[in-house]
């Protein structure tokens, strides 16, 4: 086993990690939010799957996506499972993530920095990185101007 | 989809049996609620363990009973043929009508459970017995392992993603909590005839606008009630239906369907979800549609689910189903008639009855059709329409006739 297997199975230890989610979840300790890009079509695709899901080629590798997208789904969470750093409070943000490479090509995660009447389907977004369980996770903020 | 219906009629519910459901049966297991249903099942169906030589079913928190199990607490003695099902309903009815239509078996038992368990509410936390029944049961994180991996509050898997297509149903179509709420109402003014429904009170729409939110914008009443219960059927042949006690009810037509990506946060549009799958390959299926049916189950898991079968089944058009409901609502009655005539999850559905994925509405569906509905009967019901499950992997269609 390799030192980058052992550090992420330290890392994750309630994942049910594999030979290839591995990669997705090695992204996250670089601050880096993969998705499978498919070097055959060109297809975008989460999660990671072993093959292309538009054409079969085998031809798919993780890629760090920008990080752009906008709010296509978006729910409040009022109750649930006890977390570290989750207030229900005010109702926790969860949404999904369109991102800019693909149309359909979403990411699930929670909004952090946003007024709650700023925050609406539709919103344009950019990812930030949060604490979950002592690893570094996804999630997103209003997108600042383009550079 | 093939709109290939060979099976159409040939296929008959001749057994019902419940085990009652409550918010809490307490001290009892799961594997008691299921023989408790299918002794019962098969007592209606005049038959006896010697009789059943195929058994199918399974239960949603647990994963259910297996039906090694329910053979060996049966003393099932000649099984030809078995299998595991994951609900809603219609995993367990397709298997069992396949499973007789070829051969496999030719009496059927069919049974569906839900029991509580830790982790899932208050009141089965503080059962120490039921704590440990939920030991080995993975959360959602680790189930899949696919990347389709997590729970709430960091993943759409389930309830949470109802609840945020929930919220885009309303901002794309600009439609009103109050079109959730007729459904909830709805079942509710059912549920009160229903002996069997575990919430009977009577809401109204200030109640309902003024329940506490879940998952926003789903509140309480948007999501079915948990109880202990168990259901189960006995599917043969019509022809062999046709000689025991209890009339026939006729499988018309039976679909599922999936789409992909069926995953919650990237489905591509309810338009695009397994619920319209299902429902044009039953509209193919069917020799009987919407003007035809006396009775209408569309399933409530969640309220948009049914609020969106208005529209994935053709009674209206998408984003319709709100303006449908306040036009066929039947304010002396306080609940949906369509067309002033067809009446609308009779049981009080998943939301008031209790949640059993689609195994209370087939067990009401069958006793209208057979006319044992007492007090909430349909005079004369002979069709009935039914869409067990939700939008993404478990969408499910079903027309039975009175045989």
């Amino acid at each position: 086993m390799s030192s980058d297997d052992e550090t992420v199975l330290g890392r994750f230890p309630a994942v049910r990690l594999d030979h290839l989610n591995k990669r997705y979840y090695q992204g996250l300790l670089r601050q880096e939010l993969l998705a499978s890009r498919c070097r055959a079509c060109g297809t975008w695709h989460t999660p990671l799957r072993p093959i292309c899901p538009s054409c079969w080629s085998a031809e798919v590798s993780p890629v760090p996506v920008s990080g752009r997208g906008t709010v296509h789904l978006l729910t409040f969470l009022h109750q649930g499972p006890p977390a570290p750093g989750v207030d229900y409070s005010g109702g926790f943000p969860l949404a999904a993530i369109e991102l800019a490479e693909q149309s359909g090509l979403r990411v699930e995660a929670t909004v952090v920095d946003c007024p709650r009447d700023r925050l609406r389907i539709g919103l344009e977004v950019e990812l930030t990185w949060i604490d979950r369980d002592g690893a570094p996770w996804p999630a997103f903020r209003p997108a600042g101007p383009r550079l | 989809m093939t709109g290939r219906n060979p099976a159409k009629d040939k296929m008959a519910i001749a057994g019902i049996g419940l085990s009652p459901y409550a918010r809490d049966r307490g001290a009892t297991t799961e594997l008691a609620l299921v023989l408790e249903a299918a002794i019962a099942a098969i007592r209606d169906a005049g038959l006896t363990a010697a009789d059943i030589d195929g058994v199918v079913g399974g239960g949603l928190l647990t994963g259910g009973i297996d039906p090694a199990t329910v053979v060996s607490a049966l003393g099932l003695p000649a099984v030809t043929w078995w299998a595991r099902a994951a609900p809603p309903i219609m995993n367990h009815l397709v298997a069992a009508v396949n499973a007789v239509w070829t051969g496999a078996c030719e009496v059927a038992l069919v049974y569906h459970s839900v029991y509580r368990v830790g982790g899932f509410s208050r009141s089965a936390n503080a059962d120490p017995f039921r704590r440990r029944a939920a030991f080995g049961l993975p959360d959602g994180r680790a189930a899949t392992g696919d990347g389709h991996t997590d729970a709430e509050p960091w993943s759409m898997h389930g309830s949470a993603g109802y609840a945020a297509w929930a919220g885009r149903y309303l901002a794309e179509f600009g439609a009103s909590r109050e079109d959730f709420g007729r459904i909830a109402i709805n079942d509710r003014t059912n549920a009160a005839a229903n002996p069997n429904a575990v919430l009977r009170e009577p809401l109204t729409m200030a109640g309902y606008l003024a329940g506490r939110l879940v998952r926003e914008p789903l509140c309480l009443y948007d999501m079915d009630v948990p109880v202990d219960g168990a259901d189960a059927f006995i599917v043969t042949t019509t022809e062999r239906a046709r000689d025991m006690p209890a009339a026939p009810v006729l499988i018309h037509a039976a679909t599922m369907g999936m789409t992909a990506p069926p995953q919650e946060h990237l489905a591509a549009g309810l338009e695009a979800t397994g619920q319209p799958l299902a429902a044009r390959d039953l509209r193919a299926k069917s020799d009987l549609w919407l003007d035809d049916i006396d009775l209408f189950f569309p399933y409530d898991g969640f309220t948009v689910v049914a609020l969106r079968c208005f529209e994935s089944y053709g009674f209206c058009g998408p984003g319709e189903a709100g303006a449908f409901l306040a036009d066929h609502w039947d304010a002396v009655e306080n609940r949906i008639k369509i067309k002033g005539r067809v009446p609308v999850n009779t049981h009080g559905g998943s939301l008031s009855e209790g949640g059993s994925q689609g195994a209370g509405h087939l067990r009401e569906a069958v006793t209208q059709l057979r006319g044992q509905a007492g007090a909430r009967q349909v005079p004369g019901a002979q069709v009935a329409l039914l869409t067990p499950g939700g939008f993404f992997f478990n969408a499910q269609g079903l027309v039975l006739r009175a045989g």
